[in-house]
């Protein structure tokens, strides 16, 4: 994965809180970025009671015009996790990315996407 | 934060079928019928029990109610976890975009939501297995 693989910046850091709601974004514009990373973290967040899981996931969503890779991560701070607020990075790559493997571990070296 | 959008040239695309609320309409196949359906996805997927890559699946209706639940998850467990997906998924074409998978990778699991010919398709996954291989698999099973 490098730079040349996404179709927006990413957007990293982006704290949200997963007791929230957000439509979902629609369209390149800007913004875009950071709102999917709100988008998908909270509604993803219902699988954390499914699944007995502490909050932190990485969601890839294959669409027709994107791959956007979300990263939800927890901050550090107790009083922050008890609010349910999470770091979260998100990246849009190209469609039809060959490797499942790659989207998923894309943001492990966001430095090199930015 | 620049969203500057970076062409690169695309190659031709793969027709892909997006997961679709409407098209999946629940049969009312006869018991045995639905068995058997259900035994050639669990035979197609073989592969995938037998290296313990696949720890189970679920098949859900377009309500997200549970036609064959083959998982750890209780019933409304693995119908509460495909509705999430479905949501999602609804709420992206009402934003005019088609999702046609939905990977989610947790603590120890991997779960890929697939729209597959038998319904909408949740599979959980061991976290350490080859994913491609098994998302290749299970793509084969889209209608």
């Amino acid at each position: 994965m490098n730079a040349e693989d996404t179709i927006a910046a990413p957007e990293t850091n982006t704290s949200v809180s997963l007791y929230e709601e957000q439509e979902a974004p629609e369209g390149m514009y800007s913004g875009f970025v950071g709102e999917n990373a709100s988008y998908f973290a909270q509604a993803f967040a219902p699988l954390n009671e499914i699944f007995c899981n502490d909050g932190a996931m990485k969601i890839v969503s294959d669409e027709a015009e994107y791959t956007v890779v979300v990263s939800v991560r927890n901050v550090e701070g107790d009083d922050l996790h008890a609010e349910g607020v999470m770091d979260v990075d998100c990246a849009i790559l190209e469609a039809e990315q060959d490797s499942l493997t790659e989207c998923l571990t894309a943001l492990d070296e966001v430095d090199k996407l930015t | 934060m620049s969203d500057t959008i970076v062409e690169t040239p695309k190659p031709a695309k793969k027709v892909k079928t997006p997961i679709s609320m409407a098209e999946l309409v629940p049969e009312e196949p006869v018991a045995v019928q639905e068995e058997d359906s259900f035994a050639s996805v669990r035979g197609h997927l073989q592969p995938l029990y037998e290296d313990a890559s696949l720890l189970g699946f679920a098949v859900c209706d377009d309500d997200g109610e549970v036609l064959r639940n083959e998982s750890f998850l209780s019933d409304e467990g693995a119908s509460k976890a495909v509705k999430t997906f479905l949501s999602n998924c609804q709420q992206m074409a009402e934003s005019g975009r088609s999702v046609y998978r939905l990977t989610t990778e947790m603590d120890d699991i991997t779960v890929i939501f697939h729209c597959i010919d038998k319904g909408q398709g949740m599979f959980i996954l061991s976290s350490d297995c080859d994913l491609d291989t098994a998302a290749d698999l299970i793509a084969e099973l889209a209608p």
